[in-house]
Order: C-alpha cells, then sequence, then structure tokens
C-alpha cells in the first residue's frame, strides 16, 4: 500500500499544532521520517515557515527517529523558562533558553543523524548536485560552508544536505536528507542580498553559535530529495575576507584523511569506511577552496561543472 | 592491518585502533611486501622492489627509518 503523504504546507497551521502536540507530526526530509513533538508555539511557527514543502505521514506511520521538545519540569519553567530536547524521551542536551527552542529542534535533528545512522558512513559536509555528478564540502563550522552551499543552492545547483553527506559505502553514491540551511551571523544579510528569492525563517538571537536563521531550500531540491548523485569533487572551502578565490588540488590521499576528519562514523563502520573512502578519494578530483567573494565562488564552481 | 594504493601514496588503516595513516610509496611497499611474503628478508623486499643490489644500502636504510615511523606520518600532520 503506498505511504499516505501530503506537504506540510497543505495540513493549516491548526492541524501542524494539533498534531505536534498529540502523536506527533512525521516529517520526511529525504530518507528519513522524524516524529515531532511539541507544544511549543516558536516549533510550529519554524515548521510551518522552513519546512512547508516537505512531506508529512499520516500519524501512527514509521518513523527513523523520535524528537520532543518541551520544557523541563521544574520551576525554571516560571522563571527564565528554559527548552529541553529530547530523542527517544531521552534528553541529550543540556536545556536552552526557551526562544531558541526551533533552532534546537535543527540541532536535535542533526544529532539524530551523526549519533544514530550505521547503514551508511555520514560525512559532516554540505553537497550539492549538478548533472547527476555531486561535489562534495567537508569543513569545520565558521569556515563559510552554509553560506557557498545556500549560495549555490540558488545559482544552479540541486542541495543534497548542508549539514549531513550520506555515502553508500555499497554503491558509491551519496545522498543528503535536504534539510534547511544554517546561516549564522552576517551570512544571513549575505545571502538575503545574494538570494532575494530565497526562504529564510525570522532569525533567533544569542544562541551558542551567534543569530542563527534557516534558509529552505528550494523547492525543487526537496522534491527530487530521493535522488543520489555520483561524487565527482571534494571541495575543503574557507572564508578569507578580500581573498580572491583560488582552488588548490589535494592529492587522494589529503582528500582521504580530510574525509576521515569529517566523518561521524568512521571508527564504527571501520574496514568498510576505509576502503569505501579510499575508494572515493581515488575516484574524485579535491581541492582547498579559498574565496572572500561569492560571485566569484559561483564563477569558480560553474568552471568544474563545465570541465573547465 | 588494511593497506590500499590512494593515488601515489598508500593507507593503512590499523583494525584495533581504528587509526589511518597515509604512507609514503615506498613505505606502502614495504608494507604490502611484508604482508604478502610474512617474516622480513630482505633479498626477498628487494626484489619485491625491483631493486638492484646497488639500492640494498638505501633499503636498509629506509626499512631502519620505517621502524622508527619516520616514514609513517601520521594524518594529522598531513593537514
Amino acid at each position: 500500500m503506498p505511504l499516505e503523504r501530503v506537504p506540510l504546507r497543505s495540513l493549516g497551521p491548526t492541524v501542524v499544532r494539533r498534531r505536534l502536540a498529540g502523536d506527533g507530526l512525521l516529517l520526511e526530509t529525504g530518507p528519513f521520517v522524524t516524529r515531532i513533538r511539541s507544544r511549543i508555539a516558536s516549533v510550529a511557527e519554524g515548521l510551518a515557515s522552513v519546512y512547508r514543502d516537505y512531506p508529512v505521514h499520516e500519524p501512527g506511520a514509521f518513523h527513523d527517529f523520535d524528537c520532543e521538545l518541551r520544557a523541563p519540569r521544574t520551576l525554571r519553567r516560571f522563571y527564565h523558562p528554559q527548552v529541553l530536547f529530547l530523542s527517544d524521551r531521552r534528553s541529550v542536551f543540556k536545556p536552552l533558553a526557551y526562544h531558541q527552542a526551533y533552532p534546537m529542534l535543527e540541532w536535535g535533528m542533526n544529532w539524530c543523524i551523526a549519533s544514530l545512522v550505521q547503514h551508511r558512513l555520514v560525512l559532516h559536509a554540505a553537497a550539492l548536485e549538478r548533472g547527476g555528478r555531486a561535489v562534495l564540502l567537508p569543513a569545520p563550522p565558521g569556515s563559510g560552508k552554509s553560506t557557498l552551499c545556500a549560495a549555490l543552492a540558488h545559482n544552479g545547483w540541486r542541495l543534497l544536505t548542508d549539514e549531513s553527506v550520506l555515502l553508500d559505502l555499497d554503491a558509491g553514491t551519496v545522498s543528503g536528507p535536504v534539510r534547511p540551511v544554517s546561516l549564522k551571523n552576517v551570512s544571513i544579510d549575505v545571502i538575503r542580498g545574494f538570494c532575494p528569492d530565497a526562504r529564510l525563517n525570522a532569525p533567533v538571537h544569542d544562541t551558542l553559535k551567534g543569530t542563527v536563521s534557516h534558509m529552505s531550500p528550494p523547492q525543487a531540491s526537496v522534491e527530487r530529495a530521493g535522488e543520489v548523485a555520483e561524487p565527482a569533487w571534494v571541495i575543503f572551502p574557507q572564508y578569507r575576507q578580500g581573498v580572491p578565490a583560488r582552488l588548490i588540488e589535494r592529492s587522494p590521499g589529503e582528500c582521504l584523511t580530510g574525509l576521515i576528519d569529517n566523518a561521524f562514523n568512521y571508527a564504527a563502520l571501520g574496514t568498510r569506511a576505509f576502503h569505501g573512502l579510499g575508494g572515493l578519494s581515488e575516484r574524485v578530483r579535491s581541492f582547498d577552496f579559498v574565496y572572500g567573494d561569492l560571485d566569484e565562488a559561483m564563477d569558480v564552481f560553474q568552471r568544474l561543472a563545465d570541465g573547465r | 592491518m588494511h593497506l590500499r594504493p590512494c593515488g601515489e601514496q598508500w593507507a593503512a588503516f590499523h583494525t584495533g585502533t581504528g587509526d589511518t595513516h597515509l604512507l609514503d610509496p615506498v613505505a606502502g611497499a614495504i608494507l604490502q611486501c611484508l604482508q604478502e611474503n610474512g617474516p622480513l628478508v630482505l633479498a626477498q623486499l628487494s626484489d619485491c622492489l625491483e631493486w638492484n643490489a646497488a639500492d640494498a644500502g638505501i633499503l636498509a636504510e629506509w626499512l631502519a627509518a620505517l621502524q622508527h615511523n619516520r616514514l609513517i606520518r601520521e594524518r594529522t600532520e598531513c593537514l
């Protein structure tokens, strides 16, 4: 029997709030379905804003992850209220200030993929596809990865993920959960200016990462979320103000070590991961990429896609 | 230990610790030779690498260096 799934936008705000407060909203993001429960208004508003094109499953259907956001049941709920993130009814982070409930949901969903997925090698990287070929962008926080990813997603590249690349070790293909892109601080206004069509939710201030806002992927990326891609490039980005865009080639060995450093479950998957990443490093072209201007960066990626 | 070529280098995965090392081409070839042939036999090793007798001294030096991990570059040093 086919799964019954409808776009979140078709439910309307009342049904979304009712499901979140009841048995849960079952949200499909790429290969995963997450059950989300919360009575917090900003969670419902955030989901309705950035996930409006995403499929939602009928209550009671199978789900991969179980997430709940709620206030701690202590007197703190009256004085400087806080919010807890629970996965499978277990609190996994320290509580945050109540107004950070929505970004905490996004971080919690990232945690679920990084901690619970073992059937794929999970890389901390962005990935985008063009013409069936994928570019992987592994990088630590603060490197300009998400800004670059958001700009590419609005300039001819299909977004696979901003955060968690899923590598199929048997097929060698990559996919992603096609979740919203997390933008921080000055990147929020940079992307608003660079991609006027981008849909961003209301910024949340004073988080551990500063001010954060989430950008919805373009609708075409959401609709093609089930399509895998062949990795063709692994590019390690680094934003440096005022620096001309430049690619510096990495050897396959240097590519391999960079990928290992950005893998969540490399040790758990052992020799399969070693040979999988080793093979990937030999098949792709790999570069370090420094950039200080998004227009220049778009030109570099255009030339890569064109084979120049 | 799992070994695989990686471009011009070799990568070694230590199954006990889960660590991965990048090896110089020569170190990789020596380790592969050891894996295939068991105990270290200098003549056999030299033969495996297709080196002539004149290179035996260099080979000995490389082996000594290998014993002190000088040829094995920790991946953190490559970043």
